[in-house]
């Protein structure tokens, strides 16, 4: 490796010896350790929340709703199937104990059974959930955004009703 | 763009495997502040907040923000490659 090919395990490694020398001096004064590039992260981590508080406000006007979109593109249609369909997304933000925790929803599928559905059932979500905005789709229950059951009946109704 | 994929892009670009992907890393953070600002003053020029007062400190923030980002990129690059 060259001279400037600082690798990762090695930034990592120097922290953690900076975080365990000091952290008989940070019980002593009650102070957290301070890394470089903390305070920058704590401004972006600033400016990213007053964009998120922004953000009802904006909702409330028309003509707003593509400019949410860009500044919150969060609730798109892929992160909504994910969160429904358990996608790599829904996964990756949710530990299974988490999952565990909170158990199954009230008339949902199962994980198995959500690993099943068929590529019709899929593409009849996706288009439900195509028609919901973005802020809309944040305010509804998930169990609302699910396909409908095998039975015909279910949430594809309740969804359709809070369209307008 | 994102109004909080800087932070994310910054806190990538501190676990960075090099210093050049370091650079790369808050050269993408440098570019998402830039974008949540432009949008931040289309919402002020459009009207489309009651009291664009509000605003005006992000604004400013991100402003402060792009030029540290910026410094940081070019320190982190000319370390990197001192005949750059």
């Amino acid at each position: 490796m060259s001279s400037t090919g600082r690798t990762k395990g090695m930034n990592d490694e120097r922290r953690a010896q900076r975080a365990t020398s000091n952290s008989n001096a940070n019980a002593r004064h009650g102070t957290p350790t301070r890394f470089k590039g903390d305070d920058i992260a704590e401004r972006l981590l600033e400016l990213a929340a007053g964009v998120v508080r922004l953000l009802p406000s904006l909702t409330k006007q028309p003509g707003a709703t593509s400019l949410v979109k860009q500044l919150e593109p969060e609730w798109t249609e892929s992160s909504l199937l994910d969160a429904v369909h358990g996608g790599p997304r829904a996964r990756a933000r949710q530990s299974p104990r988490a999952v565990n925790a909170v158990g199954p929803r009230e008339g949902t599928r199962s994980r198995s059974d959500r690993c099943t559905l068929g590529s019709f059932e899929r593409r009849e979500a996706h288009s439900e959930i195509r028609n919901l905005t973005p802020p809309r789709c944040a305010g509804l229950p998930l169990s609302l955004l699910l396909p409908k059951t095998a039975a015909g009946e279910g949430p594809e109704t309740k969804v359709l009703d809070a369209t307008p | 763009m994102n109004g909080y994929a800087a932070g994310a892009n910054y806190e990538e670009a501190r676990g960075a495997e090099s210093p050049a992907d370091f650079v790369h890393k808050v050269r993408i953070a440098l570019k998402e502040v830039r974008e949540t600002r432009y949008w931040l003053k289309l919402t002020v020029r459009a009207g489309l907040v009651n009291s664009p007062h509000g605003i005006a400190p992000l604004i400013d923030e991100a402003d402060q923000l792009v030029a540290i980002l910026t410094a940081s990129a070019n320190t982190a690059r000319r370390r990197a490659d001192p005949s750059a």
